[in-house]
C-alpha cells in the first residue's frame, strides 16, 4: 500500500531510495533555491537573475522521478546528450532542452545579454576621458590576473583556472562564453557560482569601500572641467563602435561573437535605430536573463554540485571578485595621488564590469557620507571600460590559454571545441550528471 | 605555477597595450570627428 503511494508520488520515492548524501543535498538546494527567492525578493540580491534561478532550483531538485530502468532523472534538461538522434527525442521530452541546446551551451544567450548591455551604454562617458576610465578598468582586473596562478597552484588545469579566474570580470555572459570554450566539463558549477557572487557585489563591495577608503576621501568632489566639455555626438560613438568592433574581431576572432554583441548594441542605439533599442534592450535583455536564471537553476541539481570540485571553484571565485574590487580601489587611489589628492579613490570600484551595479555601489558608497557629491559620469566611464577589457582578457584567455595545454587523447582540443560549439551538437562532457 | 605566473604578467601586458590602444583610438576618433565637424560651414 505504502509503495503503491509511493509510486504515485515520485519526487518522495526518489527521495527516500537515494543516498543520504544525495537527499540531503536535494533538499538542501530546495531551501537555497527558497533563499534565493527571498534575497532576490527583497534586493539583497538580483532579482531578474535570483527568482527565476530559485525556482529553477527548487523544481529540478524536487521534481526528480524514475525514468527508464529505474534510473532517477528530471524532465526539465539533460545537458549529457551529445548524438544527434538521442538530442532530437529529448527535445521532445524535456521541455528546456531546446533553449539549453539551441541558446546556452553555444554561448548565444550570452550574445543576447551583451546586445542588451550594449544597447542600454551611453559611451559618451568614456569618450570624455578614454584613458582615465581604461586605467581603472584595467586596475579592476587584478582578480582576473592573480587568480589565474592562485588557481593554477590549487592544481586546477590552466583551463579551469582561466575560467574561474574571469569571475573577477565580474561580467556573467563573459564568465559563461570563457568556460563554454575552455572548461566545457565545469561550465556549469563556474557558471553558477559566478552569478552567486555578481549578486553579492551589491551587498558586499560597499563593505569593501569603508574598510580601505577612509570618509574623508569618500567625499572629495570631482573637479570641474578645465573647459567645458562638448557633448560627444552619435556620429563619433558609432564610428567608434564599428572601428573597436572590427579591430577587436581581427585580434580575437574566437571571442568576435561577444565583441559582434556588443558593439551592435552601442551602434544600434547610437544610430538612433529605436525599434531596434527597444526590441534589444527590453524583450531580448529580458528574455535571455529570464531564461539564463532558470536555465542556471535548472542545471543546480545536486549530482552536479556535489561534485568535489565545486569548492575550490567556491574559494576562487570570491576570491577573484574580492581581488579585482581591491584592484580598482588601487587604481582610484593611483588616481587620487596623480591628481594630487583630488580625486575621489571609490571611483575606481566601477572599474570592475558589473554594469551598471558598480558604478551605483560607487555613488551610493559616497552619497551615504555626502550627499552633494556626484560621481556617477566617472564611475560610468569607467564601469563601460570594465565590460571592454573584460571581453579584451576573454578574448586573450580564449585564443592563449588553449596553446598552453598540450591537447591529451582524451580531450577534445580548443580549436574543436570552437567548431563543435558553432555546430548544432551539443559536445557537453560527462561528468556533470 | 611559474609558468603561470609567467602567463598572467603576459595576459595583462598584452590586455593593458591593447587597452591603452583603444583609449588613444577613442581619443583620436573624438578629436578628429569633433574636427571635422567644427571645419563644416
Amino acid at each position: 500500500m505504502f509503495s503503491q503511494w509511493l509510486d504515485m508520488f515520485q519526487g518522495v520515492d526518489t527521495l527516500l531510495e537515494s543516498s543520504l548524501l544525495i537527499a540531503s543535498a536535494r533538499i538542501g538546494l530546495i531551501v537555497l533555491g527558497a533563499l534565493l527567492i527571498y534575497m532576490g525578493t527583497k534586493g539583497i540580491l538580483e532579482p531578474l537573475l535570483m527568482i527565476p534561478m530559485g525556482f529553477g532550483m527548487i523544481a529540478v531538485n524536487a521534481g526528480v522521478l524514475f525514468l527508464a530502468n529505474h534510473q532517477p532523472g528530471t524532465l526539465f534538461v539533460d545537458p549529457l546528450v551529445t548524438e544527434p538522434g538521442q538530442l532530437i527525442d529529448i527535445m521532445q521530452v524535456d521541455f528546456l532542452q531546446p533553449i539549453y541546446t539551441l541558446t546556452f551551451s553555444n554561448g548565444l544567450i550570452a550574445c543576447f545579454v551583451f546586445m542588451g548591455i550594449g544597447s542600454l551604454l551611453d559611451i559618451g562617458y568614456v569618450m570624455t576621458r578614454p584613458f582615465e576610465s581604461m586605467f581603472l578598468a584595467l586596475a579592476a582586473e587584478l582578480g582576473t590576473i592573480l587568480t589565474f596562478p592562485i588557481a593554477v597552484a590549487m592544481g586546477l588545469s590552466y583551463n579551469d583556472a582561466a575560467s574561474i579566474a574571469m569571475v573577477g570580470g565580474a561580467d556573467g555572459p563573459m564568465v559563461l562564453y570563457t568556460s563554454l570554450m575552455l572548461s566545457k566539463e565545469i561550465f556549469v558549477p563556474i557558471t553558477v557560482v559566478a552569478y552567486l557572487y555578481l549578486g553579492l557585489t551589491y551587498g558586499g563591495y560597499p563593505y569593501l569601500v569603508r574598510l580601505l577608503v577612509p570618509k574623508k576621501l569618500r567625499m572629495i568632489k570631482p573637479l570641474p572641467p578645465k573647459k567645458p566639455v562638448k557633448p560627444v555626438s552619435a556620429g563619433v560613438k558609432l564610428t567608434f563602435a564599428t572601428v573597436a568592433c572590427a579591430i577587436l574581431c581581427l585580434l580575437f576572432p574566437v571571442a568576435a561573437p561577444l565583441f559582434l554583441s556588443l558593439f551592435i548594441g552601442v551602434a544600434v542605439r547610437e544610430a538612433g535605430l529605436k525599434e531596434f533599442t527597444t526590441l534589444l534592450s527590453g524583450p531580448i535583455l529580458y528574455g535571455a536573463t529570464f531564461f539564463l536564471g532558470l536555465m542556471l537553476g535548472v542545471l543546480c541539481e545536486a549530482n552536479t554540485l556535489l561534485n568535489p570540485r565545486i569548492f575550490p571553484l567556491l574559494c576562487l571565485g570570491i576570491l577573484s571578485l574580492l581581488l579585482s574590487g581591491i584592484g580598482g580601489i588601487i587604481g582610484g587611489y593611483v588616481l587620487y595621488f596623480i591628481s594630487g589628492k583630488r580625486y575621489n579613490p571609490v571611483i575606481g570600484l566601477a572599474g570592475v564590469s558589473c554594469v551598471p551595479s558598480c558604478a551605483k555601489v560607487a555613488q551610493k558608497c559616497v552619497s551615504k557620507d555626502d550627499p552633494g557629491v556626484l560621481i556617477l559620469p566617472q564611475a560610468l566611464g569607467a564601469n563601460i571600460c570594465g565590460v571592454i577589457t573584460t571581453a579584451i582578457l576573454c578574448g586573450i584567455y580564449v585564443t592563449v590559454i588553449p596553446k598552453l595545454n598540450p591537447p591529451k587523447k582524451t580531450e577534445m582540443p580548443a580549436h574543436a571545441k570552437v567548431e563543435a560549439a558553432s555546430s548544432r551538437v551539443s559536445p557537453v562532457a560527462p561528468v556533470l550528471h | 605555477m611559474l609558468t603561470a605566473i609567467f602567463e598572467s604578467i603576459h595576459i595583462y601586458g598584452l590586455a593593458a597595450v591593447i587597452s591603452i590602444g583603444i583609449a588613444a583610438m577613442i581619443k583620436v576618433i573624438a578629436v578628429a570627428l569633433t574636427r571635422a565637424g567644427t571645419s563644416q560651414p
